[in-house]
C-alpha cells in the first residue's frame, strides 16, 4: 500500500510538473504584454519599459521559469498582475466560498441521487423508474448556466423568492457581518448563534447549490441505478431474498454495499466537474469565489493568477482521483491497487 | 463524461464477441429513447446543414443586423423574437446548429482518430510504450475538464477554431485510455492468438481483428460525447472563450440575451433550450446505444 | 411501504429546509440605504493603492480620497476652474513659471499640516516615478518660497493649472506616507490610503469591496445630509450590477447594461443621472497597407460607416457622433470640424474613383474583446461594408493582445483597429491629437502609422501655444482637425456619456465631471428628505 502510495504520490508530483509547464508556456508565449496588465492601458512607453525590467519580463523566457518553479517551491506563487496581491493569498481568501458551494452541492447530489437511483432500480420498468430515467437524463443534459439563469429569472426576479445574486446581503455584510472563523458562513453564523446572518447565507445558497447540484444529482442517479440493477440481478441477492431477508436489509444494506464502488466512482468524477462547473455558477449568480477569479484572470491574461488556479485545479484533481481509487480498494477486494 | 475503464475485467462481456450486430439494431429501432434521440439529432443535423433554405432571415442568422427591429417579442414575423441586433432569433438558432455539430462532430472525430489507434498500440504492445502513454494522458486528464480548454483558448486568442482545438485535445486522452483497455481484454482472445499464429502481421491484427471488436463501445462514448462537447462549447462561447460575435453560437447567444433576461427572455432561453435538446438527444442515442450492445451495464 | 418513506425522508428533509429558509430570508425584507451609508456597485477594480502610481481604474476611490491642487470645472462654467488645495494661481507672462496659493489650516488624515513642501514632495515624486509620470515633463523644477505657496519652473510654456488638475498623477500624498513608500514600494498596496479628500479609505477586499469612511476634519465641512460611510462592491458585470441595485441591495449601480437604462429612468424608484464624458470610440485605418494606403479609398470607407445605428448599439442612445478625436466639452472641441455621415452612394463612388469598383478587398477589424460595446457595434461596420463590396473579418483579442499586435509590425499588423479613449488630463489636443496620429518612430497610440509633417507641424506648433495663447492653440488645433479629416486616417465614432443610475433616494448632483473620467465623487451626493 504505501508502495503504491510514493509511485502514486511521484506520478503525481511529474504530472503537476508538467501542467505548470504546460500553463506557463501557453500563458506567457502568445503576444500580449504582462506589463501593460500590470500598469493600466494608458501608460506610456517609459512607464511599460521601467516595469517590464521591474518585474523581471525582459529576461529569457527560461529564465523566468525556472525562478518561477523556484518561488513555487517556497511557497510563493506569484504575484496577481492586475491586482498587485499575491497568488496564493488571492485564491485562499476564495476559497471558503467555492467550498462551500461544491461541498453542499455534492452533498445534495448525494442525498438525492443515491436514493432515486436505489428506488428507480427497485421499481424498475413502474413509474418512479421511468421518472427517474427521464429526469436524470435532463439533468445531464442541461448546460449549467442556462440552468441558472432560469432559476435565477424564475425565483429570483419574477417570484421575487430568493435573492438573485451574491453570498450575503449587503446590509449583513457591512452592519452586522458573520463572525470569520472557517469562513464558511453557514458554520461561522451556526457557532456564533448568528440567527439572522444563517437565515441571509441559506437564502443566498439555495439557488446556486441546485444549479450546481443538478448535473451531479442526474449521474449519480444514472450509475446508482445501473450499478443497482446489476447488482440485483446476481445470484447471492436472489439467495438471500429465499432466505428470509427483509426487503429493506436486501436492497441497502447488500445490493447498495455492493454498488457502492462505481457510485464512488462517479461521485468522485462529480467532485471534479463541480470545479469548473461552478465558474459558471458563480459568473450567473455573481458569488464570490474562484470561479470569478479564474475568470477575470483568464480575461486579463493574468499569467501568474492563470499558473495558480491551473496548479490548484490539477492538484485538486489529482487528490480526489487518489481518494476514489483508495476508498475504491478499500470496499472492493477485487481492485487491485496497480 | 462516462466511467473510464481502466482495467479489463471490468468490460462488459458483449465488447468481446461479435455476431450481436443484427440483432442489437432491431431491438434499437423498437427504442423509444433510442428513436427520440435519433430523430432529434437528424432533425438538428438536417436543419443546420439546410440552415439557408430553412432559416427565415438566412442573412441575420449570419450576423446582418436590423437595428431598427431589435428587442422584439415573439410573433409571427418572428417566432423567436429579435435580439439586441435586430436579428431574427429562430434564424440564429438555426445557424447556431452549425458550429455546435460541427465542433461536436470534429472533436469527437478528431478525438478518436488520434486517441484510439494510440491506444491500440499501447495496449497491445505493454511495456515502456504502454507506461510512457498512460503518463503521458495522466498529464492531459490531471487538469479539471474545461479548464484546460479555457486556457488554451484565452491564451491563443478566443475563437470557434481554439476552441474546438482546445476540446479536443482535452478529450483524446480518454479514447485512448479505452481504445487501450479493449485492446489489453482482447489481446489473449484465442481467435487473436490464431492470427499471431497464422502469421498475420501487427498492424492488420489491429486493424481488423481488434478494431472490430472495438468499435462498440467507442461507438457509445463517442455519442454521449458529442453531447458533453456541445455542452462544453456552448459553456466556453458563455465565457466569450469560443465564437465570436457576429456568429450566430447558441452559448454565445445565451451569453449575449443575459443583460435583459428579465424582460427580453427569448434572446437567451431559445438557444439554450437547443443546447438542452442537442445534447438530449445525443444522450438518448447513446444509452439506448449501450442497452443495446451490452444489457447487463446499460441502464435498461 | 418501508422503502418509499426510506427514499422520501431526504427529499422531505430538503423541502421543509426550503421553506424554512424562504420564510426567513422574506423577514429580512430590503432596506432602503440606512443612516447615512451608500452602497455602491462599481466595475472599478484596484490595481495599485499607490497614488503615484495609479493610472487605473482605482481612480474612482482615488478621486476620493485625495485632492489636487485645482479642479478643472464642467464646460460651462462661469470660471475653468475651481479652488482645491490651491486657492490662488496665476502664471508669469511666457507661461514658464507658475505660482500657486494653498489653502491654510489642511490637514492630512494622518494629522500632518497641509505645508508647501508637502506638495513639492508629492509632485517631485510623481514627476520621477509616477504612473502618468509624462503630465509632469515640461517641469524643471518646484520650489517653495514659503509654507503656503508653490512656484513651477518650466523648462517649457504648458498649461499647469489644467496639468495640476489632472485625475492621474497630481494627488497631494501624506509626507509621511511617501516616506514610507520610498523605504517599501508595496506600502500601499494591502490597503492603505493617506491624503486630504473627504473619504478615508476604511478597508479594502481585494476584488470585492472597498469601503471608505467619513474624513470629520475635512476642510470643506460636513452637512447632516452627507454620507458618512461608503461601501463600493467591486461588481465587473453590468447586469449582476443591475440586478443589486433593483433588489435594493445597492443605492448606486455605477455600470448598467445600455439596453436598459431607458426603462430602469421609467421605474419611478430610480434616477438616471448622466452627463458627457471624455471617452470616445475611434477606428484607426492602416494606412502602410493597401488598399487601405489610398486616401480616396479611406474616405470611401468613411463615408460607409453607420454611425447613427453605432450610437443606437453601442451607447443606447447615450452617446453622440464625434467630431474628430476630440470629445466635446474638452478643449479644443470644435463645432465646426467637418464630419462624415453615411452615405454609401458616396462611398462607392469614391472606392471605383480609386480603382476599386465595387469593393472585392477583404479586410482585418480587431477590437478589445472585453468591450461589449465594441463587441456590439463592430458587426454593424461588417455589415455596412458588405453593402460597398468590402468583406470584414472581424477579430476579438483582449486589448492587451491587440495592442501588442498592433504595436508589431505594422505591415502584418491589423486593417482596422477599434478603440475606447480617453485623455489623461482635459487636453484633447496635446493628448488625443497628438498621442493618436502624430507620428512616431515606433507605434505607440497611432495605430493608424499616419506619417503627415503637415499634421505633425500644426499639433506641435499648437501644443506650444496652449498655455501662453490658448486662442491662438484653437485655431491652429481646429486646423490640424481639418487636415485629420481629409486624410482620413481614422474615422471618429461617438462620445460615450457617463451614465448611472440610483435609487431615487439619493441625489447625484455634482456627482460627475467630463474631466473626471471614471470618476463618481461622493461629497457632493446627498440623501434626499
Amino acid at each position: 500500500m504505501l508502495h503504491f502510495l510514493r509511485r502514486r504520490l511521484l506520478a503525481s508530483l511529474l504530472t503537476l510538473f508538467g501542467i505548470t509547464t504546460i500553463t506557463f508556456a501557453l500563458a506567457r508565449v502568445v503576444p500580449s504584454d504582462p506589463a501593460v496588465v500590470y500598469i493600466g492601458p494608458l501608460a506610456r512607453p517609459a512607464e511599460i519599459a521601467r516595469v517590464t525590467k521591474e518585474l523581471g519580463l525582459d529576461r529569457p523566457l527560461y529564465e523566468q521559469y525556472v525562478s518561477y518553479l523556484g518561488n513555487l517551491f517556497q511557497g510563493d506563487w506569484g504575484t496577481s498582475l492586475a491586482t498587485k496581491q499575491p497568488v496564493l493569498g488571492g485564491i485562499a481568501a476564495r476559497l471558503p466560498a467555492t467550498l462551500e458551494l461544491i461541498l453542499l452541492a455534492m452533498t445534495l447530489a448525494v442525498a438525492v441521487g443515491i436514493p432515486l437511483g436505489v428506488f428507480a432500480a427497485y421499481r424498475k420498468g413502474h413509474l418512479p423508474d421511468a421518472g427517474a430515467r427521464v429526469g436524470s437524463v435532463v439533468g445531464i443534459s442541461m448546460p449549467v448556466f442556462w440552468l441558472g439563469l432560469l432559476l435565477q429569472v424564475l425565483f429570483a426576479e419574477w417570484l421575487q423568492l430568493l435573492p438573485a445574486i451574491g453570498r450575503l446581503s449587503l446590509e449583513t455584510e457591512v452592519l452586522d457581518p458573520i463572525t470569520k472563523i472557517t469562513g464558511f458562513y453557514l458554520i461561522d453564523s451556526l457557532v456564533t448563534g448568528d440567527w439572522a446572518g444563517f437565515r441571509d447565507a441559506a437564502s443566498h445558497l439555495v439557488l446556486p447549490t441546485i444549479t450546481l447540484a443538478a448535473y451531479p444529482a442526474a449521474l449519480i442517479t444514472r450509475m446508482t441505478r445501473a450499478a443497482m440493477l446489476d447488482v440485483l440481478g446476481q445470484d447471492y441477492v436472489r439467495t438471500a431474498r429465499t432466505f428470509g431477508l427483509s426487503e429493506r436489509l436486501v436492497l441497502w444494506r447488500l445490493a447498495l454495499r455492493n454498488a457502492m464502488p462505481t457510485t464512488l466512482t462517479v461521485s468522485g468524477l462529480s467532485l471534479a466537474y463541480l470545479v469548473t462547473g461552478s465558474f459558471f455558477v458563480e459568473i450567473v449568480f455573481n458569488w464570490p469565489g474562484i470561479g470569478q477569479y479564474s475568470t477575470s484572470a483568464l480575461l486579463n491574461l493574468d499569467y501568474p493568477a492563470i499558473m495558480g488556479i491551473t496548479l490548484l485545479g490539477a492538484t485538486v484533481f489529482l487528490v480526489i482521483n487518489l481518494a476514489v481509487d483508495l476508498l475504491q480498494a478499500k470496499l472492493d477486494p477485487r481492485v487491485r491497487l496497480q | 463524461m462516462s466511467v473510464s475503464l481502466d482495467s479489463p475485467e471490468q468490460l462488459p462481456e458483449a465488447y468481446r464477441s461479435t455476431g450481436m450486430r443484427s440483432r442489437a439494431l432491431r431491438t434499437l429501432r423498437r427504442d423509444p429513447g433510442a428513436l427520440l434521440g435519433a430523430s432529434v439529432i437528424t432533425f438538428l443535423v438536417v436543419i443546420a446543414l439546410a440552415a439557408p433554405i430553412v432559416a427565415p432571415y438566412p442573412a441575420q442568422g449570419r450576423g446582418e443586423a436590423d437595428v431598427p427591429a431589435r428587442d422584439l417579442a415573439p410573433s409571427w414575423e418572428h417566432l423567436f423574437g429579435t435580439d439586441h441586433l435586430g436579428r431574427d432569433v429562430l434564424s440564429r438558432v438555426i445557424f447556431g446548429g452549425r458550429p455546435a455539430l460541427g465542433v461536436a462532430f470534429a472533436v469527437v472525430i478528431l478525438a478518436v482518430l488520434i486517441g484510439v489507434p494510440l491506444g491500440m498500440v499501447a495496449g497491445y504492445r505493454g511495456g515502456w510504450l504502454d507506461e510512457a502513454l498512460m503518463r503521458f494522458t495522466d498529464l492531459f486528464l490531471a487538469f479539471p475538464p474545461l479548464l484546460l480548454a479555457m486556457v488554451i483558448s484565452a491564451t491563443l486568442g478566443a475563437s470557434l477554431f481554439h476552441a474546438g482545438l482546445a476540446l479536443a485535445i482535452s478529450w483524446w486522452p480518454w479514447y485512448a485510455r479505452l481504445a487501450r483497455t479493449v485492446t489489453q481484454s482482447l489481446k489473449h482472445e484465442p481467435f487473436i492468438d490464431a492470427a499471431r499464429v497464422f502469421g498475420v502481421r501487427e498492424p492488420v491484427i489491429l486493424a481488423r481483428h481488434v478494431l472490430r471488436n472495438a468499435t462498440t463501445p467507442i461507438l457509445v462514448q463517442a455519442t454521449i460525447d458529442a453531447g458533453t462537447v456541445i455542452l462544453a462549447v456552448g459553456a466556453l462561447a458563455f465565457l466569450g472563450l469560443a465564437a465570436q460575435p457576429p456568429t450566430a453560437d447558441w452559448g454565445l447567444m445565451v451569453a449575449e440575451g443575459r443583460t435583459t433576461v428579465v424582460t427580453e427572455w427569448w434572446i437567451s432561453t431559445f438557444p439554450g433550450l437547443a443546447i438542452f435538446a442537442a445534447v438530449l438527444g445525443f444522450n438518448l442515442l447513446g444509452d439506448a446505444l449501450r442497452d443495446v450492445l451490452d444489457p447487463k451495464t446499460g441502464t435498461r | 411501504m418501508r422503502s418509499r418513506w426510506k427514499l422520501s425522508t431526504p427529499l422531505v428533509a430538503i423541502a421543509v429546509a426550503l421553506v424554512i429558509v424562504t420564510v426567513g430570508s422574506a423577514s429580512t425584507a430590503r432596506h432602503n440605504s440606512s443612516t447615512a451609508l451608500l452602497r455602491v456597485a462599481t466595475t472599478a477594480g484596484v490595481t495599485t493603492w499607490d497614488p503615484i502610481k495609479s493610472f487605473s481604474t482605482e481612480v474612482l476611490y482615488m478621486a476620493n480620497i485625495y485632492e489636487p491642487l485645482v479642479y478643472a470645472n464642467p464646460p460651462g462654467s462661469s470660471k475653468p476652474f475651481r479652488a482645491g488645495l490651491a486657492t490662488n494661481w496665476g502664471r508669469s507672462k511666457d507661461g514658464k513659471t507658475w505660482t500657486f496659493t494653498l489653502r491654510q489650516g489642511v490637514k492630512f488624515h494622518n494629522g500632518e499640516r497641509l505645508t508647501a513642501q508637502a506638495v513639492k514632495d508629492s509632485i517631485d515624486t510623481a514627476a520621477k516615478r509616477g504612473g502618468a509620470s509624462f503630465i509632469w515633463s515640461p517641469l524643471a523644477s518646484v520650489t517653495t518660497p514659503n509654507d503656503y505657496t508653490v512656484v513651477f519652473n518650466l523648462s517649457y510654456a504648458a498649461p499647469m493649472t489644467l496639468i495640476a488638475a489632472s485625475e492621474n498623477g497630481a494627488w497631494i500624498v501624506c509626507p509621511e506616507a511617501l516616506k514610507a513608500a520610498a523605504a517599501d514600494p508595496a506600502y500601499f498596496e494591502s490597503g492603505k490610503a493617506c491624503g486630504t479628500g473627504p473619504y478615508k479609505l476604511k478597508s479594502y477586499s481585494s476584488g470585492k469591496q472597498v469601503v471608505l469612511e467619513q474624513n470629520k476634519d475635512y476642510w470643506g465641512g460636513w452637512t447632516d445630509k452627507q454620507f458618512s460611510n461608503v461601501v463600493f462592491q467591486i461588481t465587473p458585470e453590468a447586469i449582476v450590477q443591475q440586478q443589486a441595485l433593483q433588489s435594493g441591495q445597492v443605492d448606486i449601480a455605477g455600470t448598467v447594461p445600455v439596453e436598459n437604462i431607458a426603462k430602469l429612468g421609467k421605474d419611478s424608484r430610480f434616477r438616471v443621472t448622466r452627463d458627457a464624458s471624455s471617452l470616445n470610440y475611434l477606428g484607426f485605418f492602416n494606412t502602410t497597407r493597401p488598399p487601405l494606403d489610398n486616401v480616396l479609398v479611406r474616405r470611401a470607407l468613411a463615408y460607409a460607416i453607420p454611425y447613427k445605428d453605432i450610437v443606437t448599439v453601442g451607447a443606447g442612445g447615450y452617446g453622440t457622433q464625434s467630431r474628430s478625436a476630440v470629445p466635446k466639452g474638452v478643449f479644443p472641441y470644435s463645432d465646426s470640424t467637418p464630419q462624415f455621415t453615411q452615405n454609401l452612394t458616396k462611398a462607392k463612388a469614391l472606392l471605383a474613383q480609386a480603382g476599386h469598383k465595387g469593393g472585392g478587398f477583404s479586410l482585418d477589424l480587431t477590437y478589445a474583446a472585453e468591450n461589449s460595446a465594441e463587441g456590439r457595434f463592430a458587426p454593424l461596420i461588417k455589415d455596412a461594408f458588405k453593402k460597398i463590396g468590402v468583406t470584414v473579418n472581424i477579430k476579438s483579442l483582449l486589448f492587451n493582445q491587440q495592442w501588442t499586435l498592433a504595436k508589431a509590425d505594422p505591415k502584418a499588423a491589423q486593417d482596422i483597429f477599434l478603440l475606447l479613449y480617453w485623455p489623461t488630463y482635459s487636453d484633447a489636443g496635446s493628448d488625443n491629437l497628438w498621442s493618436l496620429f502624430h507620428s512616431s518612430k515606433k507605434p505607440f497610440f497611432n495605430l493608424s502609422y499616419m506619417k503627415s509633417p503637415l499634421y505633425d507641424k500644426l499639433v506641435d506648433g499648437a501644443g506650444e501655444l496652449t498655455a501662453t495663447d490658448k486662442k491662438g492653440a484653437q485655431a491652429t488645433y481646429e486646423k490640424a482637425m481639418v487636415s485629420l479629416h481629409g486624410a482620413a486616417a481614422g474615422f471618429y465614432l461617438y462620445d460615450a456619456d457617463a451614465v448611472f443610475v440610483s435609487s431615487r433616494s439619493v441625489k447625484t448632483d455634482g456627482a460627475l465631471n467630463i474631466n473626471y473620467p471614471f470618476v463618481q465623487f461622493i461629497y457632493p451626493m446627498q440623501q434626499v428628505g
